[in-house]
């Protein structure tokens, strides 16, 4: 039967190619040619207009490392004015803001920007390909994920930060409680980051159904990828709800709406669900993409493939779907029907099945593996006991009778720092020391590493274990201070030294990063001798990835023939492959088997992905701000900037193979 | 190489009706899960708050009777979407028994079938204990709230 899972189009004969096999071999005039073709333009404008998902990439592992440092050093604010009771070295409203800033910074501008940084630099990568789907799109995200970065630290230095929580419960963030600018900047500054969130999410699943080598079919497809497409498509329903919310919140507070004013029939409770049918799901976007740099990078420390890696590529999908069905478990205590939290626990419950999956697989790969123990190994075996711990904490808080015992106390703050520091900042910090070598094209050193991991792991377990006991001594979350007579004293004391400790390891860490950048020892092209494909190019990769697009005949393309079973019959072809250096050209492939479909031409560098990002920007200051007209300005400029960025271009008539399913599209930029 | 020899438009996987079979094994358990997701906690909001005051008993006295009828019509589904998977995935190990078959169906696409198969067979597990955790829920409490 002659059914495709590429769409049928009439062909546009003067768009009709056939893209020639052959090889380039290194340091040739055609490979010369070949980087010509890709590379950015150096100073400046290079540095405005790259669309190199590489560079971005990396901009953005920079950029949430800032931000990690900075909501870091808020933590140690918070963590010295609690080490000891009565303590004054805050007040109640500098506490509210660092405390705020701190859980905003962790987890909208560092938990997620920093996976997202790894997946735009690792994925056409990984997937055999020259970029992303849409590159001018994939700057854009990052332009805007920094301005509003900037944008919710604008009133900080002013004394105006938000200081309602992270998750920002009304009526306290409504306009009779919170008279200031603070609410204000974090609702428009979440309307922003919605919109880089929004199309980076939408780049990354274009990208894996449109992008990848040929050969590398469904079954085929690394982990991290299957993590980070899951939760792409988990923003693309979780954030409008969060974006709906900031935005009514506005509306409120700015032009007296009543959304969620109940002496108005308002709906307080709405801001809760609204809030949390983001929130949760978006706790599994920032660890499942995380959990897939283990399920990748922990096998090449075992010396063996992954265990079950069909169950854990549907561990992550089935997580993620059940994480729309939990949030009611952030509202037990509002007083909902029993039916409807004995429906939201039960679910709570089931989501440890899959993640439980995901652990065996991990602990089975390491005990049948034989462990190679350096750096970016104890990591990811660290990550995997905090995992277990952060995990357990949580079935417990899904029984409904315990949770009422629990909330607001300091057990769930230790539990969410088990699961987003265990899961997210473990893993990240091992894929730092794993990927550095493909980034820099230089080792980490070894010993530091070591250090760094044993300080961080000592430190994160005195730090934030101790939680669990001050919340079962009844310590309630958000508090400024305590008197000494209730027995939280040294818990708190012990606290604020693992906290200390922590920072210490993550400070060794930095200093290895700085040290190893310039004085690091030479890496070749897979110093780990990994199995997936990134490690196929130098290090770093040229500015075009592949000389010439390969074809995959394995998960394992670089293990082949040492896996006993493993599609022996055929070979991933790595020298050879189609020849696309007519401009900047990749090849588009078929959704699920990954067939060449079409020959895809390539967006050059461009400004216009910055100035829509920074006139968009401008004109969430102006409706900060309150002035109209500049808003006004602003919103034509943007609308200018777009216009430059979408006007048809010739050269962007995408070439159909002439034995392949026809699909013809013009103008635009990507697939 | 002729690059005609490797860009083919024949697209192996997803053939009618193995397409269907597939896309009933992978998604039908979770659609069935979220089927009940969709109606049980709503229907139960509304029985025990209808507007601005909560109420000791459900406006409608066969609530829990509404609710359990949904969860077992959605464990239904879910079992039917599994039975698909199951079926599915001893259809391939026949084939993959038969030495004399030329036309592995898991040779000629590659292994996706029994990849996808296979993630049918499992996804259909957990949401098939989802949907009965969550119909143990409903029938393992009163219907509003005791304590409000």
């Amino acid at each position: 039967m002659a059914a495709t899972d590429a769409p049928q189009y009439r062909i546009d004969p003067p768009l009709e190619r056939i893209p020639e096999m052959g090889r380039i071999p290194a340091g040739s005039a055609i490979e010369a040619r070949l980087e010509k073709i890709w590379e950015t333009a150096p100073g400046w404008r290079g540095w405005l207009s790259t669309v190199d998902h590489k560079t971005i990439g990396v901009r953005y592992l920079v950029t949430a490392f800032l931000f990690l440092v900075i909501g870091g050093i808020e933590a140690l604010f918070l963590r010295i004015q609690l080490a000891g009771p009565d303590m004054a070295f805050l007040t109640p409203e500098q506490y509210n803001q660092l405390f705020t800033m701190h859980g905003v910074t962790m987890i909208f501008l560092y938990a997620l920007p920093v996976l997202s940084g790894f997946s735009n630099y690792l994925w056409p990568l990984l997937l055999g390909s020259r970029d992303m789907a849409f590159p001018r799109l994939n700057a854009l995200s990052y332009w805007i994920f920094l301005f509003a970065g900037l944008f919710m630290y604008i009133s900080f230095p002013l004394g105006q930060a938000p200081n309602a929580g992270w998750f920002n419960y009304v009526p306290f963030s409504g306009p009779i409680y919170n008279t200031g600018p603070n609410i204000d900047v974090f609702a428009l500054g979440m309307v922003l980051l919605g919109i880089s969130t929004t199309v980076g999410s939408i780049n990354f699943v274009v990208t894996l159904f449109r992008m990848r080598a040929p050969g590398m079919t469904i079954n085929r497809v690394p982990i991290l990828v299957w993590g980070t497409l899951t939760a792409s498509v988990a923003n693309l329903f979780a954030i409008p709800a969060v974006s709906l919310a900031f935005f009514l919140l506005w509306l409120d507070r700015q032009i007296g709406a009543h959304f969620f004013d109940v002496a108005n029939n308002g709906q307080p409770l709405l801001w809760q669900h609204l809030f949390w049918i983001f929130g949760h799901p978006w706790v599994y976007v920032v660890v499942l993409p995380a959990m897939g740099i283990v399920s990748d990078a922990l096998p090449t420390f075992c010396r063996r493939p992954l265990v079950g890696y069909t169950a854990v590529a549907l561990a992550t999908m089935a997580t993620m779907l059940l994480g729309f069905g939990v949030w009611v478990h952030h509202m037990f205590a509002t007083g909902l029907p029993t039916v409807a939290l004995s429906i939201f626990g039960a679910a709570s419950m089931v989501i440890s099945i899959p993640s439980a999956v995901a652990v065996f697989a991990w602990i089975a790969t390491i005990w049948l593996g034989k462990p190679v123990f350096k750096t970016p190994f104890l990591f990811f075996a660290g990550f995997v006991a905090l995992f277990i711990i952060g995990g357990m904490s949580g079935v417990m808080t899904a029984a409904v009778p315990l949770d009422w015992q629990l909330n607001e106390t300091y057990f769930i703050v230790a539990h969410l720092h088990y699961v987003l520091l265990g899961i997210n900042v473990f893993p990240v910090v091992g894929a730092i020391y794993y990927w550095f070598p493909k980034f820099t094209g230089r080792m980490m050193s070894e010993k530091l590493g070591k250090w760094s991991f044993w300080t961080m792991f000592i430190g994160f377990n005195a730090g934030f274990f101790p939680m669990h006991i001050a919340g079962l001594l009844g310590m309630p979350r958000r508090i400024y201070t305590y008197p000494s007579r209730m027995g939280w004293d040294e818990v708190n004391l012990i606290t604020t030294v693992g906290s200390f400790i922590f920072a210490v390891g993550v400070l060794i860490f930095l200093v290895n990063v700085v040290l190893s950048v310039k004085r690091g020892a030479r890496a070749g092209a897979n110093p780990w001798d990994a199995p997936t494909l990134e490690w196929a190019v130098s290090s770093p990769p040229p500015a075009y990835n592949f000389a010439t697009i390969p074809t995959i005949a394995s998960r394992h393309p670089l293990w082949e023939g040492r896996i006993e079973g493993e599609e022996e019959h055929s070979r991933t072809k790595l020298e050879e492959g189609y020849l696309l250096m007519r401009g900047r050209e990749t090849l588009g492939t078929s959704p699920i088997d990954a067939k060449p479909v079409v020959i895809l031409k390539m967006p050059e560098d461009s400004y216009t992905p910055f100035l829509v990002g920074l006139f968009v920007s401008l004109l969430f200051v102006g409706l900060l701000l309150h002035s109209w007209t500049f808003t006004a300005l602003m919103a034509a400029l943007s609308c200018a900037a777009l216009s430059s960025w979408m006007w048809p271009r010739r050269k962007l008539g995408q070439r159909t193979t002439r034995h392949g399913p026809a699909s013809a599209g013009r103008g635009g930029e990507g697939p | 190489m002729d690059a005609r020899q490797t860009v083919s438009t024949e697209h192996h996987f997803l053939h009618s009706p193995q397409r269907i079979r597939t896309l009933l094994a992978l998604f039908g358990a979770p659609g069935a899960w979220v089927m009940q997701m969709a109606l049980t906690p709503p229907i139960a909001a509304y029985a025990c708050y209808p507007h601005q005051f909560p109420l000791p008993v459900p406006l409608w006295p066969g609530l829990t009777a509404i609710l359990a009828t949904i969860g077992f019509v959605c464990l239904a589904g879910a079992l039917f979407s599994g039975y698909i998977a199951l079926a599915s995935w001893r259809s391939l190990a026949r084939y993959s028994k038969d030495a004399s078959n030329k036309q592995l169906p898991f040779q000629k696409d590659e292994g996706q079938a029994r990849f996808l198969t296979m993630l049918g067979m499992m996804s259909s597990f957990v949401f098939i204990v989802a949907i009965l955790f969550n119909t143990f829920a409903v029938l393992s409490i009163r219907s509003c709230s005791a304590w409000i």
